[in-house]
């Protein structure tokens, strides 16, 4: 089946500010679900609360507009309920790394099948621009009062300590490399982050702008190597985590690196895990026949009731 | 004869008469039914709480109906614990206050127990027994202590036994300490005359998955305290019935519902006394369910929700702080017209409350949890039977009505053990049928697919996420049939008035025993008792033929049809554990109809039979509230 990009347009025209990198992120999105060859009747964008969230009423495919900072959990549910479909997030860096940061850590320990693209602008834009986790502290952005109070979260850093078994980071307004991080990672087998750093013209014009990225994110070196090869090497999987470790510690948050920081196929993934336990795909099990007469055996249940 | 170690100060002529009388009317009840209450208790952890099993066992395959219930602090080890059963020819609903007989090896049990700043913990099980009942204890309890010359009380020596038991079986003495639970159990069902094979049978089968290293030990710690029986008189002697009976919790019994409902993801965060539910699920791989435990009870619900965007059924079971945690997601189903089923097993709140105590204080929070406006069910079963059946009709009630739905169970049901006769079970599981409601699969003849069509019921066909003739989309905002994103105020009249008329649907299809039962005939009532969830079972224990009861099953959207029963009652009282009269206020809420007369109990302990037959007489002669306080 080819589809084209008019194919994932849906019937709704986004509302984003001119120059909004959500725009960026969008047109990726909808290439990355044409490049990864994923079935759109099978594939479920998932989102929280924000300009961001709006993203999946603007794409032909299933769109679950959720709530703030719970986008993750739904997501979850959607993949182990029915391990066929392709699960991606698009929520913000405050649904993911604020409200929802107990969630993002969390899912890590389960290494779910879903992809987490996280328009990461610094702000809560849609309330008028509030600073977000990942605003550097002492920054004065519109719509604070004064500089930034708190300090900021590395989302990457914490990614690889919680166990993301994908991290990349680029940004809203190079297409081609957005969509070739993602499609790597719809691709992936495993939970995948893409912090995408996102331009917000109207409340952090300053540090999103285009030119502003072009001057301070430069790619990952050529020979820079995230993955790991031998999955079942913990050797290998510490050395490459250490690696993109270093690099995001070592960077300043006027100099950062884009690009595939990190990426193992652990076979551990939370289907496989349910699965060695025998329980099967949920969508699978016939829960009764025709004339509703329940499935379920409870031979072994009221074994262990007799006395 | 039964009485004479007690009665020794007495006359032989005050011994007989009391024996015969006693004997009749303690142990076979009213009309010669056999029906009696044991109690033992002991320090959390000393293995004291497998003897209410244990116990109760014995007695189902003796022939006979359980009831029994444990009540313990929020604590690991040393608190003191208790634990009842009742035990009866009938089928029992509830338990009374006083024991007929009960076994006990430690002084906290017996005396009582105050903490550093003198105030009392529990004030011991001495008061519990009836008068010329039976006290066994270790011959550690100083017996000069016990202020009651009108009980019957039998010294164990449960330090030898257990000694001799572990040297014979070369365990460690600290190893076999357990193994007092055995005593207990064993020592009682001697003065029941149950017979030493049968007992060890039943043992047997209790341990059965246990290493065979653990059966031997107690089976010989049985044998030796059977042994030290021997000069004891029989209590009485028990007839073996034929009653093939298992043996069952609540947390099992919802469990179970949630199997035959079809249920295939159940998540859940560990919270008393609901997460005995999950583990039962967890421990049965072969139901094919798949048991989550997450970060938090937000994460819960998020993954019930998603489950069930993709078309499975998914639940999830918690308590009060818990079900407080899933506000938000409850108001997004409501929203988003997706089903949700949430077992809330509540207990004494408000805040973190009584973790380990009964409360039904969650009614009108339940009824209102979430922002904003939108149909929901709340169900309240009363019984364990009910808790099975209501639970596996939730998600026939979420998918058809598409809106989340609330069973409002707690701690007194959760964890209340009880014999269930199998054909209750198996009627149960032949009798119902999964109903998906509008669960389709998308005809592309039809046009571009509307999660939101506006219909004359309020109901729009229901689509699996991957339906390989549509795409969904789903919306917490307001939105348009499609469920896009829509503030236009028409468009928000449409979508209000579709999510909440839902309750008018419901009523009407749902059959009065999905609302509510009715025991007695109120028209011939002098008075009528109102009432939900747990509290109606020592109700219907409690109550004679002059008096009606009405079980409100179905709380919300609420049965508006009983105001006429509530109207043409001579009297009508509420029976509620919880200080707000809750359902009460709801009624007056939905009805206009004010129960006039309230008893209600606070405490964070089950409604006992006995201290509420007491309360309804003194309703009927005229007090207007009784506050129930036993323990």
């Amino acid at each position: 089946m080819v589809i084209s990009l008019k194919d994932l347009d849906s019937h709704e025209l986004n509302d984003w500010c001119p120059g909004c990198g959500d725009a960026g992120i969008l047109l990726a999105v909808k290439n990355a679900i044409i490049n990864s060859g994923v079935d759109p009747h099978k594939t479920v964008i998932v989102s929280g609360i924000g300009c961001s969230s709006k993203l999946p009423h603007f794409v032909n495919v299933n769109g679950i507009h959720t709530l703030h900072g719970r986008p993750i959990p739904f997501a979850e549910g959607v993949k182990i309920a029915n391990p066929e479909l392709t699960v991606i997030i698009d929520s913000g860096d405050g649904d993911t790394y604020g409200i929802g940061v107990g969630h993002f850590i969390s899912a890590a320990r389960r290494n779910v099948d879903i992809k987490l693209f996280v328009h990461d602008n610094g702000v809560y834009a849609l309330t008028k621009g509030q600073a977000s986790p990942t605003l550097p502290e002492g920054t004065k952005v519109k719509g604070i009062a004064l500089p930034n109070i708190n300090s900021p979260i590395d989302p990457l850093i914490l990614a690889i300590a919680a166990g993301y078994t994908f991290v990349a980071r680029t940004q809203s307004y190079n297409v081609k490399e957005q969509t070739d991080l993602m499609v790597k990672a719809i691709r992936h087998k495993g939970i995948a982050l893409i912090d995408i750093m996102q331009g917000c013209p109207s409340y952090n014009e300053e540090y999103t702008s285009s030119s502003w990225f072009s001057q301070h994110l430069i790619p990952l070196d050529s020979n820079y190597d995230p993955v790991v090869h031998n999955p079942l090497d913990e050797k290998e999987v510490m050395e490459k985590k250490l690696q993109a470790i270093k690099i995001l510690l070592e960077e300043k948050s006027d100099k950062m690196h884009t690009g595939l920081f990190f990426q193992w196929e652990n076979p551990d993934n939370f289907e496989k895990r349910l699965m060695d336990r025998g329980l099967e795909s949920p969508i699978q099990q016939e829960i009764c026949n025709k004339d509703g007469k329940p499935t379920v055996d409870l031979t072994k249940v009221v074994q262990t009731l007799e006395v | 004869m039964l009485y004479l170690k007690a009665a020794a100060i007495k006359t032989l002529k005050y011994l007989l008469k009391d024996f015969i009388i006693l004997t009749i009317a303690l142990l076979f009840g009213e009309n010669n039914m056999v029906d009696f209450t044991w109690m033992t208790g002991g320090k959390q952890g000393s293995g004291i709480d497998a003897a209410l099993e244990m116990f109760s066992k014995i007695m189902i395959k003796h022939g006979y109906k359980t009831f029994g219930y444990r009540e313990y602090f929020s604590n690991i080890k040393g608190m003191h614990s208790f634990f009842i059963v009742r035990v009866s020819e009938k089928e029992i609903r509830s338990f009374e206050s006083y024991a007929d007989f009960a076994v006990f090896f430690d002084n906290e049990s017996v005396f009582g127990e105050k903490n550093q700043h003198g105030e009392t913990i529990h004030e011991g099980h001495i008061r519990d027994i009836k008068s010329n009942g039976t006290l066994i204890i270790d011959k550690k309890i100083d017996k000069s202590k016990i202020n009651r010359n009108d009980i019957n009380i039998i010294t164990i020596d449960f330090d030898s036994i257990i000694k001799s038991a572990a040297q014979k079986m070369n365990v460690s003495l600290p190893e076999a300490e357990i193994t007092k639970n055995v005593v207990a159990v064993v020592s009682s069902a001697y003065l029941l005359s149950i017979e030493k094979e049968e007992l060890i049978e039943s043992i047997s089968s209790t341990f059965r998955n246990k290493p065979q290293k653990v059966i031997d030990l107690n089976l010989a710690v049985a044998d030796l305290t059977y042994e030290s029986m021997k000069n004891e008189k029989r209590m009485m002697k028990l007839d073996k019935l034929q009653n093939e009976s298992l043996y069952i919790e609540g947390t099992t019994a919802a469990a179970i519902g949630k199997s035959i409902a079809g249920c295939k993801i159940q998540v859940y965060y560990p919270i008393t006394p609901a997460s005995d539910e999950s583990t039962f699920l967890e421990a049965h791989p072969e139901l094919g369910i798949r048991v989550i435990q997450p970060e938090s009870e937000l994460a819960v619900i998020g993954i019930v929700a998603g489950a069930s965007l993709a078309g499975v059924r998914a639940a999830t079971s918690t308590s009060g702080p818990g079900f407080a945690l899933m506000t938000e997601t409850v108001s997004y189903a409501g929203m988003t017209e997706t089903p949700l089923v949430i077992v809330d097993h509540q207990r004494g709140a408000p805040a973190t409350g009584l973790p380990t105590r009964t409360e039904q204080g969650d009614l009108l929070f339940a009824i209102h949890q979430g922002h904003g406006d939108f149909d929901r069910i709340v169900l309240s079963p009363g019984t364990i039977e009910q808790m099975i059946k209501t639970t596996a009709d939730a998600f026939n009630y979420a998918e058809r009505y598409q809106l989340p739905v609330i069973v409002l169970g707690d701690k007194f049901i959760a964890q209340t053990s009880k014999s269930l006769k199998k054909d209750a079970l198996n009627e149960i599981i032949d009798t119902y049928r999964v109903d998906r409601g509008l669960l389709v699969e998308h005809d592309p003849s039809k046009g571009e697919y509307k999660r939101y069509l506006l219909t004359n019921n309020g109901i729009s066909p229901r689509i699996k996420l991957g339906d390989p003739n549509a795409v969904m989309y789903v919306a917490g905002d307001e939105h348009d049939e499609y469920g896009h994103v829509l503030e236009e105020p028409n468009n928000r009249n449409k979508m209000m008035e579709k999510r909440n008329k839902k309750k008018e649907l419901i009523l009407s299809e749902l059959k009065r025993d999905e609302k509510y039962e009715i025991y007695n005939d109120p028209g011939k009532a002098d008075l009528l008792i109102v009432t939900w969830g747990s509290s109606i079972g020592p109700v219907i224990d409690a109550i004679k033929e002059d008096e009606a009861a009405l079980q409100i099953k179905l709380i919300q959207p609420y049965p508006k049809e009983t105001i006429e029963l509530l109207k043409n009652a001579k009297k009508t009282v509420i029976v509620e554990q919880n200080i707000g009269a809750q359902l009460k206020q709801h009624i007056s809420s939905q009805t206009g109809f004010m129960i006039e007369n309230e008893i209600l109990k606070y405490n964070g302990r089950p409604i006992r039979c006995d201290e509420l037959r007491e309360a309804i007489d003194r309703i009927k002669n005229g007090e207007k509230k009784v506050i129930l306080n036993g323990y």
